[in-house]
């Protein structure tokens, strides 16, 4: 977690950071929506807010843009505070900008006017106001629409209006909140490699709020995983998805298994867990990467992997096992084109494991025996959680094999 | 609110295809629905409309078919005088429409959209007078703000106030104001479903743009509602150029008389001149069909500022600081000045036989006096029955024209739809000049089933638009479901229909009689001292001057329809509505 330099004081024009958040607390009547949350946005970084429905990322972003009235801590945009210690600036003087989940794009405007309309509220000059706003029409492609009304424009036209008029008053940080969530799969992909390539080549911060993994992952410097008002782990994509810091997070970035177990040794570069849910006796080795931290002796831990991290052995089941492999029954499988998805069983637990296969190959018929190995490179590991009452009830119903973390099926 | 309900913005269009199904297989029991229905509605609506342009070039009223004469049309269409008239009319009801939906929609937006306390008192207040008659709304002003012997005018002599501070309710911009009043809540119901249905976010996205809250609400807040606002001008405007019974009574002493009081001045005058006031009657029902046509195109502009996401989430309300209490003081000055000092006014002198405040004495005597006469349980008994047949008959017709044109579409559904619709341009006065010459010589003039027939054709629109937007409320699939479950089309009416709609049903059953027991524009060309109502009673002792009676009369009506409104909670439990999903 990033959060080491969030003490530093930026009362300078040129603050360290774009967004600062100390310590934010919002609800809505009694239920706590948001809950002493802290995060720092850099320059020009495009940070995400991940997470499921309810779990307070919106709030989080219209507490920023002033459309939600939080009920503690602080919030900096670029050095400067506009909520806590008794300020609460209002949206309009705020120097942030937002694209909306329906676009919000005015009916009763043009699209220049959309455009214009902020650059007219900072009272600029209405020529260099045209001549801007014309320019961030190009920048999303819509030069040729300045005139129409907006209500004549497809979903995705209008997202690159909301898109313009958000980045024509140049603010400090543009908030986004699933922006994307009412356009069709195919355009959602386009917009977002555009979004972000826009957001680069102007610099612009960004606060982006979504509830869709790819595109937190697609688009981000940094994502912040969000769950029943909490972060869970912030970290740049890769990490999130290789390393994730419980399981909450390893089950909703992407599939995973999860598996509760116990340090049974530890060693330079790689750890031995003993996983009786998997079988009895049955013991994987998990590599350790070069300064991440390591587990003690005994400790209860969770070992996590990718149903793409598996390989399956199609081979004779009265041979011994080997490293890290473990003696399986396929139960299902779904045929996808590109790969197969497919459950297997393993001592009481399911585990999802995703192959692919060619030409050659044919597939495996359901009930049959197969090895599978683990490579000590592909596990991965966190700290055991003690899971608070209700919370797993919860998990479990939304997917049961997603957490077949030390509960026998 | 049920009233304003006739935007249709809300109603999907059904899929064509279905449509077209639909139409191939109408079934006998529905083709005869469909020419019952057509042969109601001709008899109740077309015809009466007809026949007031038929009365207007008829030589003798009684006769009207065969005699003919232009004498009406002369007079009308032809004389200087009474486009002075019209003019004076049509800058009265143009005023009362700009004042009602400015105010209106300032009431809207502060209740909608700022953190005011006591939000659902205050929009009591700003829509009781929908409940109310204006007629003894007007009344109970001239009480207050008679020259003179006003109330007002008499504590502000006692308090030595200069002569300039006395008020005068009889006079013209004194009428638009009081006329105004009356229709605020139709300017803030229709605004305020405008500003409900906008989605906040436009708004929101203003502010991050860097509007405040005055900017925003000029620049997007403003234009969202335009539409609704413009409906709401045309649709008062409308709506008070066929108003007789106020101007009847505070513009006398000024000689005004609006088109609406110089047809009844032709009829009720010696000799009386129904030709003219048909004629004069056509006049107003032309004006009307363009304000309706300028009405409908308003409400088709105002949709594209609608919610597009489903997600409605609780929007940042407007802290106003100390402007929320001068708001506070300013909406409790709105309720003492519309209701609650009226109503107080017109029952204290209901309790006193002098006007004079210095030696008012309580005294039930006017009260005893009025129960006394036998004319009054007449007017009783005759406005609990009309009121009760005309709202089961309008409701009835009503639910099956709109049942017809949204759940049966077929050929010429539109103009059925249409033609239940088009009362609304002919103003009442002028509908009851259609309805007399139609049935007078017929056993049914002079009895109380003439004055139904002629209230149900004026309310039938609004009980066909406030079930019809019942009905389109109500996804389709609901019937379909308990067809395919083996229902018989009736079955399926009775079993998921009917109660599903049972508050549409209870809330235009409601508004029919609100509207019925106050009415006085209709009834007072058709009324007999047989056949006479509260109402008009109340109307009549007005114009007698005795106004103690008259505000006792005024009271006993108000009285029955906040019973009616109590009971039919009660008995019906209307609920809420069912939402489509």
């Amino acid at each position: 977690m990033n959060q080491k330099n969030a003490q530093a004081p930026a009362k300078a024009s040129q603050a360290d950071f774009d967004l600062e958040i100390k310590g934010l607390v919002a609800s809505y009547g009694s239920s706590v929506a948001v809950n002493e949350l802290n995060l720092t946005i850099g320059r020009s970084e495009f940070v995400t807010l991940l997470g499921p429905s309810g779990c307070g990322k919106t709030t989080t972003l219209r507490c920023v843009a002033g459309l939600h009235t939080p009920s503690g801590g602080d919030i900096e945009l670029a050095g400067r505070r506009v909520f806590g210690g008794g300020t609460n600036v209002p949206p309009n003087k705020r120097d942030i900008n937002m694209v909306f989940q329906s676009y919000a794009v005015w009916p009763h405007m043009t699209t220049l006017e959309n455009v214009m309309y902020g650059l007219k509220a900072k009272k600029m000059d209405g020529r260099l106001a045209r001549q801007k706003a014309g320019d961030m029409l190009d920048l999303v492609g819509l030069e040729a629409f300045a005139d129409r009304y907006a209500t004549d424009l497809s979903g995705g036209q209008q997202q690159r209006v909301a898109l313009a008029r958000a980045l024509a008053t140049e603010p400090s940080l543009v908030l986004m909140d699933e922006p994307l969530s009412n356009l069709d799969a195919q355009l959602r992909a386009r917009m977002r490699d555009e979004i972000r390539q826009i957001q680069k080549s102007t610099s612009t911060s960004v606060l982006y709020v979504t509830h869709d993994q790819s595109e937190a992952l697609s688009m981000s410097d940094r994502v912040v995983v969000m769950h029943d008002g909490l972060i869970q782990q912030v970290g740049d994509p890769w990490s999130l998805y290789n390393r994730p810091a419980n399981g909450f997070v390893a089950t909703f970035v992407g599939d995973a298994n999860v598996l509760d177990g116990t340090v049974t040794g530890v060693e330079q570069d790689l750890f031995t867990v003993s996983l009786p849910t998997l079988g009895d006796g049955t013991v994987l080795e998990v590599a350790l990467a070069a300064g991440a931290p390591r587990p003690s002796h005994g400790q209860q831990i969770s070992v996590a992997f990718r149903p793409e991290w598996v390989d399956v052995i199609d081979d004779d089941p009265t041979r011994p096992l080997g490293r890290n492999q473990i003696r399986t029954t396929l139960l299902t499988s779904e045929f996808l084109g590109s790969r197969f998805e497919r459950r297997y069983r393993a001592g009481n637990v399911d585990l999802r494991v995703q192959t692919v296969s060619g030409p050659t190959s044919p597939p495996a018929s359901i009930g049959t025996e197969q090895m599978l190995s683990l490579s000590p490179d592909h596990l991965t590991w966190f700290p055991a959680e003690q899971t608070k009452p209700g919370e797993e009830d919860d998990s479990e119903a939304g997917d049961p094999i997603l957490t077949t973390a030390g509960t026998p099926a | 609110m049920a009233v304003m309900t006739f935007d249709r913005e809300n109603q999907p269009a059904d899929p064509v295809p279905e449509a077209k199904g639909r139409r191939r297989s109408t079934p006998v029991p529905g083709r005869l629905l469909i020419a019952a229905l057509v042969a109601i509605l001709g008899i109740l609506v077309f015809l009466p409309t007809v026949f007031v342009f038929v009365a207007a070039v008829a030589d003798n009223a009684r006769d009207p078919i065969s005699t003919f004469t232009l004498d009406g049309i002369r007079d009308s269409y032809g004389n200087w005088a009474i486009w002075r008239v019209l003019g004076e009319t049509m800058a009265m009801s143009f005023a009362c429409g700009i004042i009602a939906t400015a105010i209106g929609a300032a009431l809207a937006w502060a209740i909608a959209r700022t953190d005011i306390p006591f939000k659902r008192l205050f929009e009591l207040v700003v829509i009781a007078p929908l409940f109310l008659s204006p007629f003894i709304g007007a009344l109970a002003f001239l009480e207050l703000g008679a020259p003179k012997t006003g109330l007002l005018n008499q504590l502000a002599q006692a308090a030595n106030l200069p002569a300039w501070v006395s008020i005068d309710v009889m006079t013209f911009h004194w009428l638009v104001i009081i006329l105004a009043l009356h229709y605020v809540p139709y300017g803030y119901l229709l605004v305020s479903g405008s500003l409900q249905n906008m989605d906040a976010s436009l708004e929101e996205a203003s502010q991050i743009n860097g509007r405040g809250t005055l900017q925003t609400a000029l620049r997007v807040t403003l234009p969202a509602v335009k539409h609704a606002m413009l409906s709401s001008v045309i649709f008062v405007t409308i709506s008070a150029t066929g108003m007789f019974s106020v101007p009847a009574l505070l513009g006398a002493k000024m000689d005004f008389r609006p088109l609406a009081v110089t047809v009844y001045r032709a009829t009720s005058g010696y000799p009386s001149n129904h030709a003219l006031a048909a004629a004069l009657g056509t006049m107003l029902v032309l004006l009307s069909i363009v304000g309706l046509w300028l009405y409908q195109r308003g409400m088709r502009q105002s949709s594209k500022f609608v919610t597009v996401t489903g997600k409605s989430r609780a929007r940042k309300q407007i802290e106003l600081g100390p402007w929320k209490h001068v708001l506070v003081v300013g909406l409790v000055a709105y309720a003492l000045f519309t209701t609650i000092l009226p109503y107080a006014a017109l029952l204290l002198r209901s309790l006193s036989v002098s006007t004079n405040l210095e030696d008012i004495e309580l005294t039930t005597a006017v009260f005893s006096d009025v129960f006394a006469k036998p004319e009054l349980k007449t007017a009783l008994m005759n406005t609990v029955v009309v009121s009760a047949a005309t709202a089961l008959l309008a409701v009835f017709v009503g639910t099956l024209t709109s049942y017809t044109t949204e759940r049966m579409r077929f050929r010429g559904s539109g103009l059925l739809n249409a033609v239940a619709m088009s009362p609304l341009a002919v103003p009442g006065i002028v509908f009851a000049t259609g309805v007399f010459a139609m049935y007078l010589g017929t056993p049914l003039y002079g009895t109380l089933a003439i004055m139904v027939v002629a209230y149900v054709a004026s309310y039938l629109p609004h009980a066909t638009r406030v079930t019809g937007n019942g009905f389109a409320q109500l996804d389709s699939s609901l019937e379909e479901a308990s067809r395919m479950c083996g229902a018989t089309r009736s079955q399926a009416i009775r079993t998921v229909l009917l109660p599903l709609m049972k508050p549409s049903i209870s809330a235009a059953l409601i508004m029919v009689f609100l509207f019925t027991v106050r009415e006085i524009n209709t009834a007072i060309l058709l009324y007999t001292p047989d056949t006479m109502l509260l109402s008009i009673l109340s109307f009549n002792y007005a114009s007698q001057a005795s106004l103690p009676a008259a505000a006792v009369v005024g009271l006993i009506e108000t009285a029955l329809m906040i019973i009616w409104i109590a009971l039919a909670m009660i008995i019906l439990r209307p609920g809420n509505l069912y939402k489509r999903g």
